[in-house]
């Protein structure tokens, strides 16, 4: 069992990491057709990673409408909302009408309100955590107040040389202070993904 | 004032002011909306997954491409995971994903994010600009070498990267506050344009 | 207490209230205030003007509903242009939702005349992010043998003169982060570094900072930030929408955080000095 468990998912890691990358450099006709058939493997895969989520959420809310029956009255929206998503979607289609209904009016309006609620959050903790205690919040502060009046032009009516300076942050400061991050960030992101490959990082897909 | 009479807007909106409902206090009308939200979605996610899984797996399996039956083994052996007996047997599609993105994702990371943009700057240093951006990139590293501890004067070498990093951050924040005031802006045109017919 | 002191003091509420009211009212009432154009835009613009009239780009709706209002605003100004310049349009997605926000912005090129199949395809959704992404960049065909309509993608003319993502004239994704979907590091990496098809990126307002370091690199052609680079596109294309209608809202809403920081900070200066000025007492 041991086998099955623990070296034949190392072993899938392995060969199935090495080859996308002797793929990347080197023209070996049959590493190539290979490497393209798993990376096709993987779309197929992903699909099906898709239905775990809705398991589970079906799993949790059905438990509490077995459980409470009288006390699960979002759990039983929730259930009844799902079938019929899925019954018009794989019935009538994505272009149908009733379809439409439940995209353009459920979830994209519903979906777009929730995100929207960070705008009157964002808004409070800028009042309460945003303030100049050191030189580095000081820097932080003032330069995101520059970029937030000069973006819009009621912030230029305000003060004239905002834009002009919101721009040398953006294509100046922040190009230095980013690309410092984004060269590190990729280095230690090498590093994990040769973990994954050469099994140091076997975690990421269950095995201790 | 024009209020709208299409019953798709009307649903749109008071969903809308059912969620903003929150930031007076937690109540009904907001739980019930996200909970239909969660089930619509988590729908949505299901059909558009049949949908692709006819495109990507099953007309390429019927149409004779017979070695797809690998990754349909491997995806259904993901819900192996429900049944404790032989739920081990989930690791090894985790693991054909994992592999694979590593790979995928490594070997053009080194190229674009650290030999490309380190040739981008080491140019024109005569430049004021681009001086400034070969030191903020320069200092910037320096803050995550940590093989040993940069002391005495050399230490404000860090310090001075840290600071290119939170005018970067700065500039971030300056950002997410645009967006975040978007997404606010694109309900209220719904409520107060689509809706309820004010405005332009 | 001072008034500063008095404010730091108040129901947050108050502040939700004071949000509210700076995005309804100009959205009510606008007041039109001129957009100028910024650069990442216009290099973006002009990217777009060069290319070939019927060639083929691929573009990714990589994004979710909460960043509809961003990035859809995007996607039809520059629908409007690449319709003028009779430029083909192939679309993908990393999420579900995707694939209907692209239909929704296809529509523009449908009223220009464009024919399904022939001049645009809407390719759908596909799982597995970049590894898929890289997938269809070696062969589209090898990921999507039907489209989002569920027509066979084999015998559609745009499909035919593609056999991979170096036959795009740009590739671009409108994107709002790797949570979930491809992100613009990847497009870059399967793109840009493995075919170098040229790239163009349009983000969210959040994503805007970090994918800087690729527009001075040279690495991508152009960055599209958020919905002010949306109110820019349109008036460069001449085809106002939401974006434009947006950005006074915007205005105030920015102003407003602005004042609420520097609330917060004279409030914390009032609170320290009071503090110093009891202990000197003492």
């Amino acid at each position: 069992m041991h086998l099955a468990k623990r070296t034949i998912p190392v072993a899938i890691a392995f060969v199935c990491g090495i080859i996308q990358v002797v793929d990347y450099f080197f023209k070996i006709e049959s590493v190539n057709t290979w490497a393209q058939e798993i990376r096709s493997w993987v779309s197929i895969v992903a699909i099906f990673a898709l239905g775990l989520g809705a398991v589970n959420v079906l799993r949790v809310h059905l438990k509490k409408v077995r459980q409470a029956p009288s006390e699960s009255l979002n759990s039983i929206l929730l259930l009844i909302t799902f079938l019929v998503t899925i019954s018009i979607g794989l019935t009538a289609g994505q272009s149908s009408k009733p379809y439409k209904f439940i995209f353009d009016y459920i979830i994209v309006p519903t979906g777009s309100a929730i995100f929207s609620l960070l705008a009157f959050y964002i808004g409070t903790a800028a009042y309460r955590a945003f303030r100049a205690k050191n030189a580095e919040a000081a820097i932080l502060l003032v330069t995101g107040c520059i970029v937030m009046l000069g973006k819009v032009p009621l912030g230029e009516k305000i003060i004239p040389f905002a834009p002009k300076w919101t721009t040398w942050i953006m294509e100046v400061l922040n190009v230095g202070g980013q690309r410092g991050v984004m060269i590190a960030g990729a280095i230690g992101f090498v590093a994990v993904s040769l973990r994954i490959i050469i099994g140091l990082e076997r975690r990421t897909y269950g095995v201790d | 004032m024009n209020i709208s009479t299409d019953i798709g807007v009307w649903v749109g909106a008071l969903f809308a002011i059912a969620i903003y409902s929150i930031l007076y206090k937690d109540n009904l009308a907001y739980s019930v909306v996200e909970s239909i939200f969660i089930g619509a979605t988590t729908g949505h996610a299901i059909v558009v997954g049949v949908q692709t899984f006819k495109s990507t797996a099953w007309t390429p399996l019927v149409g004779g491409k017979l070695l797809f039956v690998v990754p349909l083994i491997f995806g259904a052996l993901l819900y192996t995971r429900y049944f404790p007996s032989v739920s081990w047997l989930n690791r090894w599609p985790l693991a054909l994903m994992m592999g694979t993105s590593a790979g995928v994702a490594m070997r053009g990371a080194i190229e674009s994010q650290v030999v490309a943009q380190v040739s981008a700057t080491f140019v024109n240093l005569l430049d004021i600009n681009k001086f400034l951006i070969f030191l903020g990139t320069v200092l910037s590293l320096t803050y995550f070498f940590l093989t040993f501890q940069i002391k005495g004067k050399a230490s404000l070498l860090p310090k001075i990267g840290r600071y290119f990093m939170m005018a970067a951050f700065g500039a971030a924040f300056g950002n997410t506050v645009m967006g975040r005031i978007s997404a606010a802006i694109g309900r209220f045109q719904f409520i107060f344009v689509k809706w309820l017919g004010l405005g332009s | 207490m001072t008034f500063f002191e008095k404010v730091q003091n108040l129901d947050k509420r108050v502040f939700y209230l004071l949000m509210a009211l700076a995005i309804a009212i100009p959205t009510i009432r606008p007041i039109g205030l001129p957009v100028t154009i910024t650069s990442p835009v216009k290099k973006t613009f002009d990217f777009v003007e060069s290319l070939p009239s019927g060639s083929v780009v691929v573009i990714g709706f990589d994004y979710e509903p909460g960043d509809e209002i961003e990035l859809s605003p995007q996607a039809k100004a520059l629908f409007v242009q690449l319709a003028r310049k009779k430029i083909k349009v192939v679309t993908i997605s990393s999420f579900p939702v995707g694939p209907m926000f692209a239909e929704e912005c296809l529509k523009v090129l449908k009223d220009a005349g464009y024919q399904y199949g022939v001049d645009y395809v809407n390719l759908g959704y596909y799982a597995g992010g970049e590894s898929t992404l890289a997938a269809f960049a070696k062969n589209p065909a090898s990921i999507f043998s039907k489209d989002w309509h569920g027509n066979d993608v084999a015998s559609m003319p745009i499909m035919k003169e593609i056999t991979g993502m170096k036959d795009f004239a740009m590739a671009m994704t409108l994107n709002d982060g790797p949570t979930g979907g491809t992100g613009t590091h990847e497009w870059v990496r399967q793109s840009v570094m493995a075919y170098g098809t040229p790239f163009i990126i349009g983000c969210t307002g959040v994503l805007a900072a970090n994918n800087m370091p690729y527009l001075d690199s040279g690495q991508v052609k152009g960055v599209l930030s958020g919905l002010r680079a949306a109110a820019e596109y349109e008036q460069l294309v001449g085809k106002l929408g939401d974006a434009t209608r947006g950005m006074d809202a915007q205005s105030i809403g920015h102003v407003l955080i602005v004042a609420f920081v520097l609330l917060g900070n004279l409030g914390m200066l009032a609170s320290r000095r009071r503090r110093s000025a009891g202990g000197e007492k003492k």
